[in-house]
């Protein structure tokens, strides 16, 4: 299995020197530093400090998210359950420190309870084999539903002293749960580029069936990214009801979307196998700096969806056209212009 | 020439269609197993392709038997108007689904179409130019959809949420305050009036889901979409117009879209941005519910209309038997996963028996 795991590392090392797939991996960085010098320019207070340790405290909770979901996705699957696992997650830790309970203890709960959403999800794509998309879209109608049954309300302020320590907290100016997000970016990043495991994924993404027929346990491996979303997801939560001190109950599908686009513009493929965790960075810091300086601008947030919506379909558009020229490269055209030529001379000489 | 061209692809597309339909493809183990084994593969297909009738028809039962005016001729009209919207945009989305293809902007389309509808009707313009507005801006948004996915090749997914962002925006732009309201007199006869007491929205919802099954079922072009979506590269090969007929199946979405967005702007008399963020779940499982395949080339409208009759029946046997609708979500979603672990069972039951 390591030859395996070093032949297509060698693969895309040889893959991360073509031109082509700079533009189309590189291309989001690009459009990120370009973003940046526009900001910079244009406003000011956009690098100072407090502003851009806001936007890390902001974003701590999506970014989580996406962490996990760029799992999912590069190992060929798809969570759409994570808005609606978030606000279960929320409300859980919300419950129990309203009920007093630590907030520790409150914040574990939610990891818990996330981690059991994603083991659902795991055995509903692998062991019942239900297209991930329906399975999740299925779990996703259950949780939204389950806060109203268990607790009555999704609804729950929290007055507890301390809830609020984890997510409005900082060290040395830097909030705890920006801290948290760059950590789980690194970390899951370094898992990703440099672990056996991050290599199986890429492989199992990349192709299911070759990978099965080469011995790798498929099934572990897809599993192993549900439930690591769902561990994503109980934590973003809990930060998320830290900072708010309430149990934001957000179902809104553009939370999920949001997560899904930043994995997108990043540049990983939602046909698995291609993509890494600096991608998500960057396409996680190009939806939260364009968010926050169009508000620092004071440009109405409507325009906002539509630059997003412009931002998603023109990074599609760049990967599509990287592939297409890509593809177009292999076709031996002075081949093909020497058949053209022939077809045509042998075409005269029957006419005449 | 062209005629046995024609007789040719249709009987590839005949086989595209059985390649791909679990219940067309039971027949080989029939022939080739005898006996007792053959009626225990007979009733596993049966089961894999009217199990979703024996779903519905178990839930409409125990509805019945918890109330009995569940089955009264006006509970069904009544559910019939309430479900005509998230209805018609289904008999859309199944046209979509069935080409290999997936639409996500159908909320915030839906929004715009019904924006529109609105501010032409409070602009004192009668409800059958309003309804053509809205028309014609789902029709503007389904062509957008598919010059994106078809002409551009983007993965359907990423460009409809990314559309559905574009159009959002646009929602908001387009809503002056909070919400457009209409104060004409007679705006809401379509979407509020009704024929002795069948609601002229469950009218049109029956209507689409009619035609919706007629093209998909009988029509020339009903075959070009299943075959488009049961094996795009073939259908290329074989002398389709592949693009053509994938974009125009996002048309449709967006004709449907229009339809649902002017009902919803004359049965409340006002439109907002963001009506309905939800619907677009409810859509899918309506269209998934039924056994639709989502990787395309299977299903049918039928399908998607039982998919409706068990959504309805869990919601309005919700209110009916006195549970609290907001716990619904739980029956909903486990009947998707028991759905869908039945039909994956009953596929792979004859492959085992065969075995």
């Amino acid at each position: 299995m390591t030859d395996v795991t070093a032949g297509t590392a060698a693969v895309a090392r040889k893959a991360r020197r073509d031109p082509i797939v700079a533009v189309r991996r590189y291309g989001v960085v690009l459009a990120l530093l370009v973003l940046l010098a526009m900001l910079g320019v244009a406003s000011p207070a956009f690098f100072r400090w407090t502003n851009l340790a806001n936007i890390l405290s902001q974003w701590a909770p999506v970014g989580i998210m996406a962490v996990g979901t760029t799992y999912v996705i590069l190992a060929g699957g798809f969570d759409l359950s994570v808005a609606a696992g978030f606000a279960f997650c929320a409300v859980i830790a919300a419950a129990l420190g309203h009920a007093a309970m630590p907030p520790s203890l409150a914040f574990l709960a939610s990891v818990l309870v996330g981690t059991v959403i994603g083991l659902v999800n795991a055995t509903l794509v692998v062991g019942l084999r239900i297209n991930p998309f329906v399975a999740t879209l299925a779990s996703g109608f259950v949780l939204t539903s389950l806060p109203y049954v268990i607790v009555g309300s999704p609804f729950i302020e929290v007055d507890e002293p301390g809830f609020d320590a984890l997510g409005t907290g900082a060290w040395h100016g830097i909030p705890y749960t920006g801290l948290i997000l760059v950590g789980f970016l690194a970390v899951s990043g370094i898992i990703l580029a440099k672990t056996q495991y991050g290599h199986l994924l890429y492989a199992v993404g990349g192709n299911a069936e070759v990978s099965r027929l080469v011995g790798i346990r498929v099934r572990h491996v897809v599993a192993s990214t549900y439930i690591f979303s769902g561990l994503c997801v109980g934590i973003a939560a809990s930060l998320a009801t830290s900072q708010l001190s309430y149990s934001a109950a957000d179902q809104d599908p553009v939370l999920a979307f949001d997560v899904i686009v930043a994995v997108v513009v990043g540049g990983t493929s939602l046909a698995g196998g291609i993509g890494s965790m600096w991608q998500t960075a960057v396409g996680l810091a190009i939806l939260a700096i364009l968010q926050n300086g169009l508000n620092l601008l004071d440009i109405n947030t409507f325009y906002q969806y539509v630059i997003k919506g412009c931002l998603i379909i023109g990074a599609v558009s760049l990967d599509v056209w990287a592939s297409w020229l890509f593809r177009m490269r292999q076709i031996d055209c002075a081949a093909m212009v020497r058949r053209l030529v022939r077809s045509r001379a042998q075409r005269a000489s029957t006419r005449s | 020439m062209i005629e046995g061209g024609r007789v040719d692809r249709k009987s590839f597309v005949d086989r595209a269609r059985i390649a791909n339909d679990g219940s067309a493809s039971m027949s080989s183990p029939g022939v080739s197993i005898g006996g007792p084994r053959r009626a225990w593969v007979f009733a596993a297909a049966h089961l894999g392709t009217s199990g979703i009738l024996l779903a519905l028809s178990l839930l409409v039962t125990i509805v019945d038997v918890a109330d009995p005016s569940f089955l009264s001729v006006a509970n069904i009209f009544n559910m019939l108007g309430q479900w005509a919207l998230a209805g018609v945009m289904a008999v859309g989305m199944t046209f979509v689904i069935i080409a290999g293809g997936f639409d996500l902007s159908i909320a915030s389309g839906f929004s715009l179409c019904a924006i529109v509808a609105a501010l032409l009707g409070a602009d004192g313009y009668p409800l059958t130019v309003a309804m053509l507005g809205a028309l014609a801006t789902g029709l503007v948004v389904g062509g957008v959809n598919g010059g994106l996915v078809a002409l551009f090749g983007i993965n359907p997914f990423i460009a409809t949420v990314g559309s559905g962002f574009i159009l959002l925006g646009i929602d908001f732009l387009a809503t002056p305050s909070t919400y457009i309201r209409v104060d004409q007199a007679g705006f809401d006869a379509l979407g509020a009036g009704s024929w002795l007491l069948f609601p002229f929205k469950g009218m049109i919802l029956l209507a689409f889901l009619v035609l919706g099954e007629a093209v998909l079922a009988k029509t020339i072009y009903g075959r070009y979409v299943y075959a488009v979506g049961a094996n795009a590269t073939v259908s290329r090969l074989s002398g389709l117009p592949v693009g053509l007929i994938v974009a125009s199946t996002y048309v449709v979405s967006g004709l449907c879209m229009g339809v649902a967005g002017g009902l919803a702007a004359s049965q409340l008399g006002t439109a907002q941005a963001r009506m309905e963020p939800t619907i677009v779940y409810d859509v899918l499982a309506a269209v998934v519910i039924g056994g639709t395949s989502l990787s395309g080339g299977a299903g049918a409208m039928w399908r998607t209309a039982a998919g409706l009759a068990i959504l309805a029946t869990i919601s309005n046997g919700f209110t009916l038997v006195g549970l609290n609708p907001l716990h619904q979500g739980i029956v909903k979603g486990g009947i998707i996963i028991l759905a869908l672990a039945l039909d994956r069972w009953t596929s792979l039951l004859p492959r085992f028996r065969r075995d």
